[in-house]
């Protein structure tokens, strides 16, 4: 711009303007193309806006809880949408809940998905939605199956489904009585929660209750023929003590499967108590029948020489009404005790019988006296093992010669064949005393020994030559005696060693008879470790033992520690003794028996 | 001859006539005096900005401009909803504050611009009244960005609450400057350029 300078004034009083060089100046301006801008710019921003909502979903609930517009959808703890209207239906029996999905979350409205409001919830199974008791109140969702329709208007749930498993079934059990059960109350099988209650409902006529349930994951084969469910509550008796946990813990509903190859369920009638137990594998199962009760009740014991062996199952009358029957079971580890000729006899009550003798009080366990039991003994001739099914009588009281019988009958497994024998192990410990750094020190080693028919003692060669330097001689404890373990009396092979010991008193013992030695086991097979009679076999599958000449280490060696030092190692296949466990630093192995 | 009085100091000046390219100056200030054409093309230029404020005007007011989340309690409101639940809450004063401020003033200053620089529908009578009333609205076009200021220091003051901007806002301080633009640009000569010139 050039310099202003005064310009002569034409008229005296008014300067002229000076004249400056500027742009032209156009008859329209450029600036219009601002305007487009912020016309794209604003419809762009509407755009984006709209674009940021997805569908619009309707949820119907019994309950609003307090929710109201502005509250967000959640789904894995992420908000997927926004509540934007919570209305009465006009029938004002509901309310309707519309929520605008974020489009990322469009999948979550699809047939089958459920909702619910979260809310604080404190109850004796459980504690939720604690974050809501400050905060705002939120919905949740779990979306239906993957491949369900895209829905829009949905139910909504009242409680939160404790599994959040997408995949499940429902079935629907009827129960004569509730005992309290609630909408979200777990269904356990084995302690572990596996499916909740999802609806409690009276049936038109109110004479029962139908509890609609759903079972999760690998639960849904629990909806099959057979399968018995209840519901799990406080019980007291002399019997037994169960359901502790539901007194504090709430109530739950307990199940037990029914056989594998029944076939699929999904509607089932609840019993009013638990079954007694669940029949054990290999259990034998045994009917008894008597003309009276004789305080024969379920659930009560079944004894031999005051042990229990079982337990009564049930209890009814025969099909005509003649006699009474009790269906029984004995465990696996005791059925070969029971043979066709064996007796029972309750043992119910206490019996007071007062004689010039004197006073004389028979009573067995403190549970038979309060409910009753029934014992039972076999001759001294054994007859053929029972069979399941088999019919039993059942005496109000013993003859005096039953309780005299003595049968000897090896204990045996469900595992093997029927009346193969199991082994009986003598725990032994092997002393010693030898010299480390300058001093006296009593060692000692101790482990399971196996009488053979042939009055060897076999077993670990640690126990039998346990050392070549001890200070005198080598004590040998085992079956109440002390022998003394000569170095050339003990033969040794591989892990193994037999003692021939000459002063040994092998009464009263069982000895294992040669003949049912195999020595040529080879291959890993199944097989189970023996030791005393009071405790039962441990079974060693196959695939969990590894061959290494001739031994085979076992892999797992869970249940086995170095009580089982020497335990007898049976066949399943044969029943035959094959060899000896070994224990040692942590790590098992069995030590087959060769030539 | 021509007498023209410099708008911005007032003083009278022969203006003599100036070829494309040059324009007359005041020569006490330097200030440059309008001419017809140069009338038109801050009219038309006004104009633009105006448009372009009174598009924008729409998003601002209606989109959401700020979420509150409180506890999880979530609130997004535009300009008008907000203003509304002002005074279903009851919150007449600042309702009507905000509703003078934010919502009115605004569109009035801008159609008043409109109608100025572009549509030119009133007789000139009303046209200054227009000019007016656009001055002085213009004066109270900080006051919403102030108070939505004062509502943020507000709301922050609470550690628990979360408070966002929404689409909104980006709309609301666009269409503010192109509307002070606007109005800055116009030339009120421009008005009674016509009258002149017919």
């Amino acid at each position: 711009m050039s310099t202003p300078s005064p310009a002569p004034s034409s008229s005296a009083s008014f300067p002229t303007a000076v004249v400056v060089p500027t742009r032209a100046a156009r008859s329209t301006t450029r600036l219009w193309w601002l305007t487009l801008v912020t016309v794209v710019g604003a419809i762009a921003l509407v755009a984006m806006s709209l674009k940021s909502h997805g569908p619009t979903i309707k949820i119907r609930f019994a309950e609003g809880h307090g929710l109201k517009a502005g509250d967000v959808l959640r789904f894995r703890g992420i908000a997927v949408g926004e509540v934007t209207e919570v209305v009465l239906t006009p029938d004002l029996g509901r309310v309707a809940v519309k929520v605008q999905l974020e489009p990322k979350a469009t999948h979550v409205a699809r047939r089958g998905s459920q909702f619910w409001i979260e809310r604080p919830r404190v109850s004796l199974s459980r504690v939720s939605g604690l974050e809501t008791v400050v905060g705002a109140k939120f919905l949740g969702v779990i979306p239906g199956p993957s491949d369900g329709p895209a829905a829009t208007e949905f139910d909504g749930i009242e409680s939160p489904p404790t599994l959040n498993e997408p995949e499940s079934i429902e079935i629907t059990i009827r129960f004569r009585e509730g005992h309290g059960l609630q909408v979200g109350d777990p269904l356990r099988h084995r302690g572990i929660v596996v499916g909740e209650v999802t609806s409690v409902d009276l049936n038109h006529e109110l004479s029962a209750v139908a509890v609609r349930v759903r079972l999760v994951g690998e639960a849904h084969h629990l909806a099959r023929e057979g399968t018995q469910f209840w519901v799990e509550r406080p019980r007291v008796s002399v019997m037994e003590v169960r359901g502790l946990d539901t007194l504090v813990g709430g109530r739950y509903l307990a199940v037990s499967p029914g056989h594998d190859d029944a076939k699929p369920r999904d509607e089932f009638e609840g019993l009013d108590v638990a079954p007694v137990v669940d029949v054990p594998a290999g259990a034998l199962e045994i009917v008894l029948h008597a003309p009276q009760r004789w305080g024969v009740d379920r659930g009560v014991p079944v004894t031999y020489r005051g042990l229990r062996v079982g337990q009564v199952l049930s209890v009814g009358l025969s099909s005509d009404g003649t006699s009474l029957e009790a269906r029984a079971f004995v465990e696996s580890r005791y059925r070969s005790l029971v043979r066709q000729n064996s007796v029972f006899w309750s043992t119910s009550g206490v019996d007071v019988s007062v004689g010039f003798s004197g006073f004389q009080l028979t009573a067995d366990t403190l549970a038979s006296i309060a409910q009753g039991g029934v014992a039972f003994a076999t001759p001294a001739e054994p007859g053929p093992a029972a069979n399941t099914g088999q019919r039993f009588l059942y005496a109000k009281s013993p003859q005096e010669e039953w309780l005299t019988w003595q049968p000897r009958i090896a204990a045996t497994d469900a595992a093997l064949s029927n009346d193969a024998q199991l082994p009986i192990p003598q725990r032994a410990v092997a002393r010693w005393e030898e010299r480390s750094f300058g001093f006296r020190r009593t060692r000692e080693r101790a482990g399971w020994l196996l009488l053979l028919s042939n009055g060897n003692l076999l077993g670990p060669a640690d126990v039998l030559l346990p050392t070549e330097n001890a200070l005198g001689p080598i004590l040998l404890e085992i079956a109440g005696q002390e022998l003394v373990l000569v170095a050339d009396r003990v033969q040794r092979f591989g892990s193994l060693a037999t003692f021939h010991p000459d002063d040994f008193k092998a009464d009263g013992l069982t000895a294992w008879k040669t003949a049912s030695i195999r020595h040529d086991a080879s291959d890993p097979e199944d097989c189970l470790a023996v030791t005393d009679s009071q405790s039962p076999p441990i079974p060693i599958a196959a695939s969990s033992l590894q061959a290494r000449s001739s031994d085979w280490d076992v892999r797992s060696a869970t249940g086995l520690s170095a009580a089982h030092h020497g335990a007898a190692v049976i066949s399943v296949k044969d029943g035959r003794l094959i060899g000896q466990l070994l224990f040692d630093r942590g790590k098992a192995s069995i030590a087959t028996i060769r030539e | 001859m021509k007498l023209q009085a410099c708008h911005c100091c007032g003083l009278i000046h022969d203006v003599p006539e100036v070829s494309s390219g040059q324009s007359a100056a005041c020569t006490r200030c330097q200030t440059v005096f309008g001419d017809e054409l140069r009338g038109r093309q801050t009219a038309g230029r006004t104009a633009a900005l105006a448009v372009a404020a009174f598009v924008l005007y729409w998003p601002a007011v209606l989109l959401p401009i700020v979420e509150v989340e409180r506890l999880g309690h979530r609130h997004a409101s535009s300009l008008l909803i907000g203003t509304l639940d002002l005074f279903r809450h009851g919150s007449w004063f600042v309702g009507i504050v905000v509703l003078v401020f934010s919502i009115v003033f605004p569109v009035t200053k801008l159609v008043l611009l409109l109608e100025l620089s572009l549509l030119k529908l009133l007789h000139r009578r009303h046209k200054a009244w227009a000019y007016r009333l656009t001055e002085q609205l213009g004066r109270w076009s900080m006051m919403d960005v102030l108070l939505l200021a004062f509502l943020v220091m507000l709301v922050k003051l609470g550690s628990l609450v979360e408070f966002h901007f929404g689409p909104a806002v980006i709309a609301f301080v666009a269409c503010v400057v192109l509307s002070m633009s606007a109005s800055l640009c116009f030339d009120p000569h421009a008005i009674w350029d016509e009258e002149v010139s017919a």
